[in-house]
C-alpha cells in the first residue's frame, strides 16, 4: 500500500490548451478517493496519467516516495478497471485474471491459489473456465475488478467502472467496491462523472472543473476542491463545486446585502429576504451583489413556526413517490424545491406559496466569473447528512 | 373464441408468408448457383473428355468418364524419348507451393509486424509510409516488369524460384498490410492498455492479445498472398526460362499453342492446380469468423 503526490502536473496534447492545469493532490496511504467532474474535465486523462499510459507534461508524481515520472505502468505497481471492463476476450475467466502474475512469472500454484481467493471473494468461481461473452456486464465487471484484486497492487485506479451498468447493478457494485476497499484497505483512486457515485463512495472528493459554453476549455482541468463527501456539501469553495455536489443542482439567485433594523439579510427579487447568520453576516457589507445558494433539499413550506421568507409561483411539481420536485419562479428566475409530496399535492400551476429559507442553510458566492465562497451558513451537521443520504437514496 | 380463430389466422399467414419467400430465395440461390457453377461443370467435362474430342462446344453428356488427360498431364510424356514420362508436373506443383508458402510466410510476418506497427506506434513518416504502400497498388505488376527482370538478373535469380518468392513477397506486401492494419484498428485499445498495466511487454502484447484476436484478418491475407503467389503467370512466364522451374499457371499455358488449343489437357491441368486453394481454403476457413473480441469490451 501507498499513498500519491501530484505535484503541478500538467498534461498537455501537442499545442492544444492543456487537458490538466497544474494538479496538486496528496493521497493518503489507503484512502478512497474519487475524481470527480462534468465530461471532458480531465478525470480520466489524470487517471491515465497516474497509470502511466500518459506520460506527463511536466510536474512530478510520486507513488510512496518513488517518483514514478518516467517508470514504466508494470513497475509502478498499480492496477486498473477499465470503463470498458477490457478483459482479454478469447481468454478464460482464470487465465484472464491470472495473466499479469503469469507475466510477473509467478508459480503457478501461487497464482492459482490468488486467483481462487479472488474468485470466491468476488462470487466468480463458477465462471472461472468460462469466456468473457459468456457473462452478464456486471459479471465481466467483477472479473475486471477480480484481475487488479489478484495483483495485489499498491494502489487500485478505477476509471468509471460502473458508468456501462444499469441503474440496480450500479448500486449492488458500489455496495460491492466500498466492501472491497474495507476488506482490502488498499489505496483507490476512483473516477466518476456520477457525484453520487462519488458522494457514497469516497473518503475524500476532488472535483475538478469541465469546460463551460462560454469559454471552452479555459477553465477546465483544473482541481476546484478537495474533501470529505460533507465538507464538499456544506462548504464548497465555489459556485461550480456547489452546482456539482448534490442532486438535485443548488440554486443560484442574483441577490443584494441590505441591513434592516441592524441585521444584515440578503434580499432576492423585491421583498424575498433572509437574516444571515453570524457566519454570513460578518463576511458581508451592506450593498454588496452577492449569489445566493439555496439547496433544493432546504427549502420548507412556511407555516406558524416557520413565517414565509421567499414568495414563489408554482410551474411544475415531478412527484418520485414520497418526495416531489417542484419547481417554483421566483420572478424569473426558476428555482426548486425538494419537497413532501403529500404537502404539495394539492398545489396548482402559478399559485403562489410562501417558503421558509433559514439563515443557516444560506450560501453565499461572489458574483463574478469565479464565484468564489463568500461564506456559509452555519449548517447542522447532521442535517446536511441526512440530505446527502436523501440525495443518494432518490437517486436509486 | 373470435381471438384465438384471429391468432391462428394469422400465424397461418405467416407460415404461408414464410415458404413463399423460402421458395423465392432457394429459386435465386439454385439459378445463381447454376450460373457460377456451369463454367466448372464445363470444365469438369472437359477434362473427363478424350483430348482429342473435347472443345468448346462440349454439354454435359459424359457417356463414357475418360481419366487420359489427368494421366497425359500428371506423366508429362517425352514424345522425343518413346514417350517416357517426364513427372514435370511434380517439379512444376513443387515450385508452385514452394513459391506460395514462403511468400504467404513472409507476407504474413512481414505485414503482421508492419501493420500493428501503423496501427499502434506513433513515428516519423508514419503517414507517409500508409500512403506509399498505397501509391505501389496504383500500378499492375506488368509496368514493373522490366526493372524487376534487370534487377533479378544482376542479383542471379532469374529463372529461380527464389526470383518470384521476392517478387511475390513484395507485391503482395502492400495489400497485406493495409488489410491488417484494417483489423488492428478495429481491435480496442483498452485491452493492450490493460495488458500494460498487467506487465506484459508490447512484443508479448503482440503475439497473445493482438495476434489471436486478428486470426481471421490473418487468415485472409494469408489466402490472399497464397493465391496471388499461386495464380500469377506473366512475371512467372517472363522469368522462368526452363520448364522445369515453371510454376502450375505457366505450365497449363504450354496447352494453348499458336496452332492448337488441347482442351482435355488444359482442363484437367486447371482442376489439379485448382486443388491445393480448394483444400487451403476449407484448412482456413474456420479461422473467418467474427466476432472474436466479442465480450472484450462493453460495445
Amino acid at each position: 500500500m501507498a499513498g500519491l503526490t501530484l505535484k503541478s502536473i500538467v498534461k498537455r496534447y501537442g499545442n492544444a490548451e492543456p487537458t490538466l492545469k497544474g494538479i496538486d493532490l496528496d493521497i493518503r496511504d489507503g484512502e478512497f478517493l474519487v475524481l470527480v467532474g462534468p465530461s471532458g474535465c480531465g478525470k480520466s486523462t489524470l487517471l491515465r496519467t497516474i497509470a502511466g499510459l500518459e506520460s506527463i507534461t511536466s510536474g512530478e508524481l510520486y507513488i510512496g516516495d518513488k517518483l514514478v515520472n518516467d517508470v514504466h505502468p508494470k513497475d509502478r505497481d498499480i492496477a486498473m478497471v477499465f470503463q470498458s471492463y477490457a478483459l482479454y476476450p478469447h481468454m478464460t475467466i482464470r487465465r484472464n485474471m491470472a495473466f499479469g502474475l503469469e507475466v510477473r512469472k509467478m508459480p503457478k500454484d501461487e497464482i492459482d491459489a490468488l486467483v481462487a481467493e479472488a474468485s470466491s471473494m468476488l462470487g466468480l468461481d463458477d465462471f472461472l473456465d468460462k469466456l468473457p461473452k459468456q457473462l452478464s456486464g456486471g459479471q465481466r465487471q467483477r472479473v475486471a475488478m477480480g484481475r487488479a484484486i489478484v495483483r495485489r497492487p499498491q494502489v487500485f485506479l478505477f476509471d468509471e467502472p460502473l458508468s456501462n451498468l444499469d441503474a440496480a447493478l450500479r448500486t449492488q457494485m458500489r455496495v460491492e467496491i466500498r466492501r472491497l476497499h474495507r476488506k482490502l484497505q488498499t489505496t483507490i483512486i476512483y473516477v466518476t462523472h456520477d457525484q453520487v457515485e462519488a458522494m457514497t463512495l469516497a473518503d475524500r472528493i476532488a472535483v475538478l472543473s469541465g469546460r463551460d459554453k462560454e469559454n471552452g476549455t479555459k477553465n477546465a482541468g483544473y482541481l476546484q476542491q478537495v474533501g470529505t463527501p460533507l465538507e464538499l456539501f456544506q462548504r464548497p469553495v465555489n459556485k461550480f463545486v456547489a452546482g456539482f455536489i448534490g442532486s438535485p443542482s443548488m440554486n443560484f439567485l442574483d441577490a443584494e446585502i441590505r441591513e434592516v433594523n441592524g441585521k444584515k439579510v440578503v434580499r432576492v427579487d423585491g421583498d424575498n429576504t433572509i437574516e444571515l447568520d453570524e457566519n454570513c453576516a460578518s463576511a458581508v457589507t451592506s450593498g454588496q451583489n452577492v449569489c445566493l445558494g439555496i439547496r433544493p433539499q432546504n427549502v420548507q413550506l412556511a407555516d406558524s413556526a416557520h413565517p414565509a421568507n421567499f414568495t414563489v409561483n408554482v410551474d411544475v411539481i415531478e412527484t418520485l413517490g414520497w418526495e416531489s420536485h417542484v419547481h417554483f419562479r421566483l420572478g424569473e428566475a426558476p428555482f426548486l424545491a425538494v419537497l413532501e409530496a403529500q404537502k404539495v399535492a394539492h398545489f396548482v400551476e402559478d399559485q403562489k406559496v410562501g417558503l421558509y429559507i433559514s439563515p443557516s442553510v444560506v450560501h453565499l458566492f461572489n458574483n463574478d466569473e469565479h464565484g468564489t465562497a463568500i461564506a456559509h451558513g452555519k449548517q447542522d451537521e447532521k442535517e446536511a447528512k441526512a440530505i446527502i443520504d436523501s440525495a443518494k437514496n432518490s437517486e436509486e | 373464441m373470435a381471438k384465438q380463430e384471429w391468432v391462428e389466422d394469422s400465424v397461418g399467414l405467416n407460415k404461408r408468408d414464410r415458404w413463399i419467400k423460402q421458395i423465392a430465395y432457394n429459386l435465386i440461390l439454385i439459378i445463381v448457383c447454376i450460373a457460377v457453377l456451369y463454367p466448372v461443370i464445363w470444365v469438369v467435362q472437359m477434362a473427363l473428355t478424350p483430348n482429342e474430342m473435347a472443345g468448346l462446344g462440349g454439354g454435359f453428356s459424359t457417356d463414357k468418364l475418360d481419366f487420359s488427360n489427368f494421366e497425359y498431364v500428371l506423366c508429362n510424356p517425352d514424345a522425343n524419348n518413346n514417350n517416357e514420362c517426364r513427372f514435370l508436373f511434380f517439379y512444376q506443383l513443387k515450385n508452385s507451393i514452394i513459391v506460395s508458402a514462403i511468400t504467404t510466410l513472409i507476407g504474413v510476418l512481414l505485414a503482421c509486424t508492419a501493420a500493428y506497427g501503423f496501427a499502434r506506434l506513433n513515428f516519423a513518416g508514419r503517414q507517409m509510409g500508409l500512403q506509399a504502400f498505397l501509391v505501389t497498388q496504383m500500378f499492375p505488376g506488368v509496368v514493373m516488369m522490366i526493372p524487376l527482370y534487370i534487377i533479378l538478373g544482376k542479383i542471379g535469380l532469374t529463372d529461380n524460384v527464389y526470383g518470384l518468392v521476392l517478387v511475390y513477397s513484395v507485391s503482395a506486401l502492400p495489400f497485406c498490410v493495409w488489410n491488417l492494419k484494417g483489423y488492428f484498428d478495429t481491435i480496442p485499445k483498452e485491452l493492450e492498455e490493460a495488458a500494460i498495466v498487467d506487465g506484459a511487454s508490447r512484443a508479448r502484447i503482440f503475439v497473445t492479445i493482438v495476434l489471436p484476436l486478428a486470426r481471421p484478418a490473418i487468415a485472409i491475407t494469408a489466402l490472399f498472398s497464397f493465391m496471388t503467389a499461386w495464380n500469377e503467370f506473366i512475371l512467372a512466364a517472363t522469368f522462368m526460362n526452363n520448364e522445369i522451374n515453371y510454376t502450375l499457371p505457366v505450365a497449363l499455358k504450354q496447352y494453348i499453342g499458336d496452332q492448337s488449343v488441347q482442351y482435355g489437357y488444359f482442363a484437367a491441368g486447371a482442376i489439379l492446380v485448382s486443388i491445393p486453394i480448394m483444400a487451403l481454403f476449407f484448412a482456413l476457413q474456420k479461422h473467418l469468423v467474427g466476432g472474436l473480441t466479442a465480450g472484450s469490451v462493453k460495445g
